[in-house]
């Protein structure tokens, strides 16, 4: 009776070290999301600066479409959508939903990918690479940054649904699940900011 | 930070659908036209500021209670990006203004000069 009061006690105490853990880590990793901030407000700072000296090459408003913006846009917002529905998914301990959410979330993120590559693909084929102009070098700075960051995000899940379909939701994979949607939302507010900046500003 | 409580679907349904109306609301101001350049420019960037602060709360759940120290965090940081960002422009712009004149303006310079 003792004993198992004690044993009682104990699993009490990890729980709590355990949630203490992970309330640690995931403010530790906002702290890294802030830093990143930074990163990007020294990015935006350097394309305000030189969006306009096109050194008699092409002006954004010539170069980019808006349609085709929209869609990467709404592809972005839907996949930090879907991202969300994850994490609501394995707090309610729904493994397969959890891991159907998150692929959802993953071929999003590659269509983005892929449109913004193709877009890229496109500029250098017509001669606008980043040594064209200030304004080129610093468009490609910035949308490339988040666009790596995406990258990254992508190779994150990839690696996360093969630990969920190998262990499933454990304390460690929800932990795990909880950054990465962090760093997914993340990555969409700082696509707000390029969609309003770089591309819809031009077109005023 | 999301709390073990919160597990409710609308928020991330509301959240969605604010983040699309205000991404189609600023589409709809460069396509169409509507006002003039300055508000546009004005409704385009409280446009942004809406649906960052909508995400922030609903899908990063910063309003939430128990938040508190990643809210200071994110207060601080929006403080040394205030100071990045308008201390570049203000510097580069009033830089630019002061920058050596055109080959035109300094011809005009020099043949003034000149005939004097």
């Amino acid at each position: 009776m003792l004993y198992g009061q004690h044993n009682n006690m104990n699993t009490h105490a990890l729980e709590r070290e355990e949630t203490l853990k992970h309330e640690t880590t995931v403010f530790g990793f906002w702290f890294y999301l802030m830093s990143d901030c930074l990163v990007f407000a020294s990015l935006f700072a350097t394309y305000v600066v030189l969006r306009n000296n096109t050194f008699g090459g092409p002006n954004a408003a010539e170069l980019f479409s808006l349609p085709y913006v929209l869609t990467e846009t709404l592809t972005l917002l839907t996949s930090s959508f879907t991202a969300g529905l994850s994490v609501l998914a394995a707090r309610r301990n729904k493994a397969r939903e959890t891991f159907a959410w998150l692929s959802v979330t993953l071929l999003l993120g590659l269509v983005f990918l892929g449109l913004e590559m193709h877009d890229f693909a496109g500029l250098v084929a017509a001669g606008n690479m980043p040594s064209r102009s200030g304004f080129l070098s610093a468009y490609f700075t910035l949308v490339g940054t988040h666009g790596l960051h995406v990258a990254l995000g992508a190779l994150w899940i990839v690696v996360l649904l093969v630990q969920l379909a190998r262990r499933g939701l454990s304390t460690t994979t929800t932990r795990r699940l909880t950054l990465l949607s962090l760093f997914w939302h993340f990555l969409d507010i700082i696509w707000i900011l390029i969609f309003t900046i770089v591309y819809l500003f031009p077109f005023l | 930070m999301i709390s073990a409580a919160e597990t409710s679907t609308a928020r991330y349904v509301l959240g969605f659908l604010g983040s699309l109306v205000c991404t189609f609301a600023a589409y709809w101001f460069v396509v169409a036209h509507p006002v003039a350049h300055n508000l546009a420019l004005g409704a385009l960037v409280a446009l942004a500021l809406i649906q960052i602060f909508i995400q922030l709360a609903l899908f990063l759940h910063l309003g939430d209670r128990g938040n508190q120290l990643n809210q200071l965090a994110l207060a601080l940081t929006l403080v040394i990006v205030g100071i990045v960002v308008t201390g570049s422009l203000w510097i580069m712009f009033n830089l630019n203004g002061r920058m050596m004149p055109s080959e035109a303006q300094m011809l005009q310079y020099t043949q003034s000069q000149d005939s004097m």
